[in-house]
């Protein structure tokens, strides 16, 4: 690994602890730095500090991490599985499928939404379900056109369609229902308390260590499928772990904190500006601590008292991440230079 | 005596649609061949049926002695490296970086490069000459600059076999001629089956030891001299208004 990437990781993981820390720290109540240890590894006092500390803001801390690493995996598996650097699980309608499994279980079926923890695991598998659909849809679409941008309005058009169908089920909703469900599509990491934190975190890591383990034949198909082929990577199977990593991840994240705009499309970018490289085995390592320093960061602007309480997560990453996505689309022939 | 890769009553096309048909080839070790045609004949479909990117339609590829199809892609990997026509688009890839992932088929499961795969990718730069921009963006490099990256990344995948698609399209002439000869050098000296497609007759007549030609849906196979003296060019690019000189391998307007 380039010494570059090494010092990029470095700094990564110095800011992502520091902002780990501000996030123990700040809140409604402000916690001095030795509390917040006191309260980590101390004694196991129960001081309203110590339960602040361990079961309100350390699992939203390690939830927005983890949701930032595992949608920025998302985002650049997809970048480089369909060779677009647009796409991304918002934009190519994963997370309105995931958005329409949960509707479906929110809002037709009287589950309880988030109050109890069968309730939280069954809008995964049913995020899961609605994100796989979306992403077997959009594969066919991409084999069948092989076109960028077709792809993209394909992605585009069913996000539109999941958002007409979520509104039909919302009109026949109960009204505490319905309010669940729009404060569950703003976007937050605060829902997934200590007991719930393992089912958001099993499968995220999963993810994670999957997207890992895939860098050598994702630099393959960097080419192209045909020169994978050629040198020696089994494309299908490879696209179907993809898919089905995409998919985990993708239909996790959302189901736990709410369909999160531009993390998963803008990380990528800001880690490849970062470290210069496409090659995946420095981009993939960076692109993941990306995505938590950028969650943790977008976290902490809506948390800090007086200057961003009460916005919802989704404005503070579409005010973060549209611009780096405008700035990608101006300095396109960074990209690519097409023939 | 059998051919590193040969194919015994081999058709290829798409779908239904035959391009070409009853193709019994055979490429032997250090020879450079040329396969040539007309536009939309079929070419680029057969050497990617050869490389085992697409299913025949009847008949059989052998790699050596096994059937290709019942070889994994990583051991068709180790025998048989690809270079496609155009560029692919991949924007922060430095040449270095771009070159190396030849060396996939030999390295392991996160793809780390040992001393020996560096010195196999500096080689394969220096014999294309692109060690001058090894640390630029493939992005900022021009098409001919481009096309020979990707011939070096087929170099240091280190294989037998090399099958190349068009690989003079973007170059100008000299370059042309230049890539040409150390394709030639290569079969020469270091016993490479080198095929590859091309409208440049007149240097493939001069370079390239063997020739096989798409005409009327059949593959015709021979060696350069026979080439220039038969009909067969003359046949395989009759069109209206159009001469092939054998003498010259040029084409002029009549």
């Amino acid at each position: 690994m380039p010494a570059r990437a090494w010092w990029t990781i470095i700094c990564l993981l110095i800011a992502g602890c520091l902002l780990f820390l501000l996030h123990l720290c700040i809140g409604p109540v402000r916690i001095a730095v030795p509390d917040v240890f006191a309260a980590l590894f101390g004694s196991a006092e129960n001081t309203s500090t110590s339960l602040i500390v361990r079961s309100v803001r350390l699992p939203e801390a390690i939830t927005a991490a983890l949701a930032g690493s595992g949608l920025a995996a998302c985002g650049l598996l997809m970048q480089t599985l369909f060779r677009n650097p647009l796409a991304g699980p918002s934009v190519l309608g994963l997370s309105s499928g995931a958005s329409l499994g949960v509707a479906l279980l929110m809002l037709a079926v009287p589950i309880g939404g988030l109050s109890a923890l069968a309730g939280v695991i069954s809008l995964s598998v049913g995020a899961f379900v609605g994100s796989m659909a979306v992403l077997g849809l959009i594969m066919l679409a991409d084999r069948r056109m092989g076109d960028g941008v077709a792809l993209l309005i394909v992605g585009l058009m069913i996000g539109y369609l999941c958002s007409a169908l979520i509104s039909v089920f919302q009109v026949s909703s109960s009204a505490g229902a319905l309010r669940g469900f729009v404060l569950w599509g703003m976007g937050s990491f605060t829902g997934v308390t200590p007991d719930r934190l393992a089912w958001l975190a099993g499968p995220v890591v999963l993810g994670l260590i999957g997207s890992l383990w895939l860098v050598k034949p994702l630099n393959a198909l960097m080419l192209g499928e045909a020169y994978a082929a050629s040198s020696g990577v089994a494309v299908q199977p490879t696209r179907r772990w993809i898919m089905w990593i995409t998919g985990l991840l993708a239909s996790t994240v959302t189901a736990f904190c709410g369909p999160i705009a531009f993390l998963g499309l803008a990380t990528p970018h800001v880690a490849r500006g970062l470290c210069r490289s496409s090659d995946h085995t420095v981009l993939m390592p960076v692109t993941l601590l990306c995505g938590a320093v950028l969650a943790l960061f977008c976290d902490l602007l809506i948390k800090l008292p007086g200057v961003g309480a009460g916005i919802p997560l989704n404005a503070v990453t579409s005010l973060l991440g549209a611009p780096v996505v405008a700035w990608v689309l101006w300095s396109g022939k960074r990209w690519a230079r097409s023939t | 005596m059998k051919g590193l890769l040969s194919t015994t009553d081999l058709a290829v096309g798409f779908g239904k649609k035959r391009s070409i048909e009853h193709i019994d080839l055979q490429l032997n070790a250090g020879e450079l061949v040329a396969l040539i045609g007309v536009n939309g004949s079929g070419k680029s479909t057969l050497l990617h049926t050869l490389s085992g990117l697409l299913p025949p339609l009847a008949g059989t590829v052998h790699l050596q002695d096994d059937p290709i199809d019942a070889l994994r892609a990583d051991q068709r990997a180790r025998q048989m490296a690809l270079v496609l026509t155009g560029r692919p688009q991949v924007g922060l890839l430095d040449v270095r970086t771009l070159v190396g992932l030849g060396r996939q088929p030999w390295t392991g499961h996160f793809g780390r490069l040992s001393s020996e795969d560096r010195e196999r990718i500096e080689e394969a730069m220096r014999a294309t000459d692109t060690l001058r921009f090894a640390d630029r963006h493939i992005g900022q490099l021009s098409d001919g600059e481009a096309q020979r990256v990707m011939i070096a990344r087929a170099l240091a995948q280190n294989t037998p076999i090399i099958l190349l698609d068009e690989p003079m399209a973007f170059l100008d002439l000299v370059n042309r001629i230049l890539v040409f000869r150390s394709l030639r050098d290569l079969a020469h000296a270091s016993g490479k089956t080198i095929l590859l497609s091309t409208h440049d007759l007149q240097t493939a007549l001069d370079l390239c030891d063997r020739f096989f030609v798409v005409h009327d849906r059949t593959l015709w196979t021979g060696t350069a001299a026979e080439a220039r003296s038969g009909n067969i060019l003359k046949e395989a690019f009759r069109i209206d208004g159009v001469e092939f000189d054998p003498n010259t391998g040029a084409f002029r307007s009549r």
